[in-house]
């Protein structure tokens, strides 16, 4: 392999010279401690470097080692339950709630050691071609790990074995078309910026995220993309791990990268105690976790790509993926600082010009997509969910801008709603979700007929509230007019009991849809009894301070069964109150 | 032996260029030798073929770049520990600045952050004791927590840190070693030596290291002062199993050396993300290890700059944030902790909860939405009088009046147990009719003490 020599240090870009056969993206080793790098730039025969480890104790004159391949991954049995840092270096497993620091600390990604069962399920003879199956590993007992022909190849299997074997191993052997054989092994590398595929689908059903506010008015769909946007404080990382613990997704990838240190240890600490209520195995056993250090800006941009390129090869083998980022917004802070560097030209607020180019690297990966051929075809999904912390909030800012472009869901997190703790603080008037129309099949034929239209009288509530609470706010609720009040205070119920959901209480956390459905039922049958009390002139103070919300608010604590009692008890006491309402006039 | 350059082309600002320069690394130490024969460090910040940029560590007033010779040492910035440096006061490069002489170095450490590895992390859940409500009941501290204390100019954050530091004790201690590190960069003199009074009067001295870069410091030396103070509370607690205490003060002075620094060097700002995340990552507590870090930082800003990307940096790299508001100050409200802009990540309870601390949490929970409720409606009151309230927002203003008074202010020699503080929250909830209590379970609301509590609570 070509090598080259220093020629200047400058933070984390170094330029090398003797490197005319560098290629845009390639993977370099810099200098003595051999620190990972990434060919940027190529002019004559120096090349500009971005080295992704700490830069200090370079200098001038060190040899710069060509690896003559871009920045890959690692893709084989054993990324599942692991931790790795933004270049796939392994830092350790999670095993039965413990840590296991990675000893060596570095490459390779994957444990060569390791043996694997593998059952082939390909046999001598077959004519295969990329992204077939040639053989299956049980990588945990709810995950089965399809091992494939590599991208680009295509052939007729000579032979192929099942047994004990690990990555690197010989499998099977692979007559090419043009005559010459390969050996197959499990393992087989990918560079992380593109993975191709056969053919894309409309997504057409929900991923459930457990979150009712999610769940209900704004849903993402399989293989549809998200962001969280808010500002610092609003539980923008507890929402995340919680949609990592509740998601409906049979491979969970969590990148977290640039957010709080104590943040990824509570990940790990919480994943691997909680069980996955669909297979009964902790949920560290279908999570993969990237963790990028802030301290390193310049690995945070490879943590993501490392993340979503593992999600793909998953996604690929008609899994459900998942790929969770937090926060793209230091990844776009990082993208800020090094285009300035380098001189490039800068768009708005200077970040990159092409700041929504870059950001697609990541939300333009989400799909859903048919892979393998003929018989062998399965449908998989990449979702892909990031959160951007902005200051304040603002949706103005630059990076907000470009995200919407890309997200299919928008989910704004309000610090006003966290001051009163309500969590999560999904702000309903800013949210908003374009997957419904397209899932809109899958809600009435799942879930309820009807679903459609609660949800739009839900969203009438929620708007109207909107509307009066400059009203409320300047004048006071009692300035309103008796339908405005009890709008007001139906809106105040709805978020309370539907939308509320405490983080640390079980049962509350991960709610199955019918049952809030049945406290839904229950508040709209109360806004119609009381509104037609109201018609008919009964007092809406008494109505209101009736002790009837109580009543709701028990409703969310109790079993489904018991709701049907709450509100027969509603109705007579609305009722009454109405008779009385009659009298008075 | 050492080359000496006598090849300084340029000296602009605290930026040096050195010619023809030879067998040097990025970020490596030098020193610049003055004709009267006095010494200034100075680091290297890039390297282009033979010519280096230095950054000057010192104070660059009185050098002639012509007349000076620079020499480089061959290893980057590196602090020296041993356990001689409790007690003890140094500047922002690690030279003591207490008049006694240096320290007898066990180690040289370098200052450049290595985080704790992720998995090796234990999470914080050690409830320290600071006898504040406001802290233990609402925002509660743990070993191994960062916290961010966000304050502005004129507020009285010294006394509740050094109120903190009084009374901190640990809920299950076993014979532990403490010690405080504390490193104060871009305050002024008098602000600095108020902590170090403060510490002295807490009987810590004697177990405090001290780092000082007041805000006259050259931005070099304000920039690494931070990191020293967590090279030193690394080998205290990793190396010597001691529970160390880091207080920083003030995260807006280490903004502003960070800015500095950068834009002298001809890049773009704000890594400050970076270097706020690189001494948070630092602190924490180890699976393998006996003591542990916690990270007390000090942000001050003016209180209407809430789009300060600062701030916002600030908070998103800390486990918690304490706010302090202007207005309750103005209200007489001490310590002025704004409830509902502060926050915990680290509640120092285990998920899913047990009967005791899913009742604590929800009352909490309670609590911040009962007073968020009665802080908006008080507001109201104080434009449109008393009229416009309903019969049922009226006990929230009351409720929110009391809350102030009675769980967040709190007198400064008067420490509370956590007990204390958990049945004061009981009995503030009774001020509220319990069908608004809607966060809590019916056998919560048993919890509750009779209403008799209320005059009780009324007339102190």
């Amino acid at each position: 392999m070509t090598s080259g020599i220093i020629k200047s240090v400058s933070g984390p870009l170094v330029t090398a010279g003797g490197l005319s056969d560098a290629g845009i993206g390639n993977m370099v080793y810099v200098g003595k401690p051999r620190l990972a790098g990434e060919v940027l730039s190529v002019k004559n025969d120096t090349a500009t470097i971005l080295v992704y480890d700490n830069p200090t104790g370079l200098g001038p004159g060190e040899n710069v080692e060509m690896t003559g391949a871009p920045l890959s991954v690692e893709l084989a049995p054993g990324m599942l339950g692991g931790v790795f840092d933004g270049l796939q270096r392994p830092l350790g497993r999670m095993e039965g709630g413990k840590c296991l620091p990675s000893e060596n600390g570095g490459f390779p990604a994957l444990s060569r050691e390791r043996a694997w069962n593998f059952t082939a399920v390909a046999s001598a003879g077959d004519r295969v071609s990329g992204g077939d199956v040639i053989g299956t590993v049980e990588e945990s007992g709810s995950v089965l790990h399809s091992i494939m022909v590599p991208y680009g190849k295509s052939g007729v299997v000579e032979s192929i074995q099942s047994g004990l074997y690990s990555v690197t191993d010989t499998v099977g052997i692979l007559r090419l078309e043009n005559g010459i054989t390969e050996p197959l092994t499990m393992l087989q590398t990918w560079p992380v910026r593109e993975r191709p595929c056969r053919r894309r689908i409309s997504p057409n059903s929900p991923l459930c995220s457990g979150q009712r506010v999610i769940d209900g008015l704004f849903p993402i769909a399989k293989g549809g993309s998200a962001a969280l946007c808010g500002p610092c404080g609003t539980g923008k990382t507890i929402l995340l791990r919680q949609l990592a613990a509740s998601l409906d997704a049979d491979v969970v990838v969590y990148i977290a990268c640039g957010g709080r240190s104590g943040g990824t240890a509570e990940l790990l600490r919480e994943l691997s105690l909680l069980q996955n209520p669909r297979t009964g195995e902790t949920l560290m056993s279908r999570t993969v976790v990237i963790a990028g250090s802030a301290a390193l800006p310049a690995v945070l941009e490879a943590a993501v790509l490392t993340g979503i390129s593992i999600g793909e090869y998953f996604r690929d083998m008609g899994h459900h993926v998942t790929v969770i980022a937090d926060s793209v917004s230091h990844w776009a802070e990082a993208l800020r600082a090094l285009s300035g560097r380098l001189g490039e030209p800068s768009g708005t607020g200077g970040y990159p010009a092409g700041l929504t180019f870059h950001l697609a690297q990541f939300f333009g990966r989400a799909g859903c997509v048919a892979s393998g051929s003929g018989a062998g075809e399965r449908i998989g999904s990449l979702t892909a969910v990031g959160a951007l912390s902005l200051p304040d909030g603002s949706l103005s800012h630059p990076v907000a801008q470009a995200v919407t472009r890309l997200v299919g869901a928008f989910w704004v997190l309000d610090s006003t709603l966290a001051f009163e703790r309500r969590f999560p603080a999904v702000q309903v008037c800013h949210s908003y979700s374009r997957y419904f129309s397209a899932l809109t099949d899958w809600y009435t034929s799942h879930v309820e007929h009807e679903f459609p239209a609660y949800r739009e009288r839900v969203f009438r509530f929620l708007r109207e509230e909107e509307r009066l609470s400059g009203t409320v706010r300047r004048l006071g609720r009692k300035s309103l007019s008796p339908e405005d009040r009890l709008t007001v205070e139906i809106a105040c119920l709805l978020r309370e009991t539907l939308f509320d959901q405490n983080a640390f209480a079980k049962p509350d956390s991960c709610e199955p849809s019918q049952r809030q459905l049945a406290l839904l039922r229950l508040i709209l049958e109360y806004d119609r009894l009381a509104r037609a009390a109201v018609k008919k002139g009964a007092d809406i103070s008494e109505l209101l301070e009736l002790g009837l919300r109580e009543h709701i608010g028990y409703a969310k604590h109790a079993a489904a069964e018991q709701n049907a009692g709450y509100s027969e008890e509603l109705k007579r006491q609305i009722q009454a109150i109405a008779a009385k309402g009659g009298d008075g006039q | 032996m050492i080359k000496e350059y006598r090849t300084i082309r340029q000296l602009s600002g605290t930026l040096l260029t050195v010619d023809r320069v030879t067998g040097v690394t990025c970020g490596e130490l030098g020193e610049l030798l003055l004709p009267d024969g006095g010494i200034r460090r100075c680091r290297i910040q890039e390297i282009t073929g033979e010519t280096a940029v230095v950054e000057l560590l010192e104070s660059s007033t009185g050098i002639h770049p012509s007349r000076c010779k620079i020499r480089f040492l061959g290893d980057p910035l590196r602090l020296a520990v041993s356990e001689d440096m409790l007690g003890r006061v140094f500047n922002g490069l690690g030279d003591p600045i207490d008049g006694a002489p240096a320290i007898l170095p066990e180690a040289y450490r370098d200052i450049g952050a290595i985080s704790i590895n992720p998995i090796a992390r234990d999470y914080p859940a050690r409830p320290i004791r600071t006898g504040l409500s406001a802290v233990d009941g609402l925002t509660p501290l743990c070993l191994g927590q960062t916290l961010t204390i966000c304050s502005s100019p004129g507020l009285p954050h010294g006394q509740l840190v050094s109120q903190i530091f009084r009374q901190a004790t640990l809920a299950d201690g076993d014979g532990e070693r403490f010690a405080v590190v504390f490193a104060a960069v871009g305050v002024s003199f008098d602000e600095a030596d108020f902590f170090l009074q403060e510490l002295r009067r807490a009987g810590a001295a004697a177990r405090t290291v001290s780092f000082l870069s007041p805000a006259g410091d050259p931005a070099g030396a304000r920039a690494t002062a931070f990191q020293m103070a967590l090279t030193a509370a690394e080998y205290l607690a990793f190396e010597r199993d001691m529970q160390v205490l880091v207080l920083l003060t003030d995260l807006a002075g280490y903004a502003e050396a960070l800015g500095e620094t950068n834009s002298v060097a001809g890049e773009l700002p704000i890594r400050i993300s970076s270097g706020f995340a690189s001494l948070c990552e630092r602190a924490g507590c180890r699976a393998d290890r006996r003591g542990s870090i916690t990270l007390l930082s000090l942000l001050t800003l003016p209180e209407d700059d809430r789009s300060s990307p600062v701030r916002e940096l600030a908070g998103c790299a800390a486990d918690g944030r304490l706010v302090l508001s202007q207005e309750l100050h103005r209200a007489g409200i001490d310590p002025p902790v704004d409830a509902l802009a502060s926050r915990s990540h680290v509640t120092g309870w285990k998920s899913p909860l047990d009967g005791t601390q899913a009742d604590r949490a929800a009352a909490v929970s309670q609590l911040l939405e009962a007073y968020a409720t009665g802080w908006e409606r008080r507001n109201l009151m104080h434009t449109l009088g008393e009229g416009a309230l309903t019969q049922t927002e009226l006990p929230f203003v009351h409720f929110a009046d009391a809350f102030e008074r009675r769980y967040i202010a709190q007198n400064s020699n008067e420490p509370r147990s956590s007990e204390q503080t958990e049945r004061l929250g009981w009995e503030l909830l009774s001020l509220l009719p319990r069908h608004e209590l809607k966060r809590l379970t019916p056998e919560q609301l048993k919890r509750i003490p009779d209403g008799s509590q209320e005059s009780a609570l009324h007339s102190k």
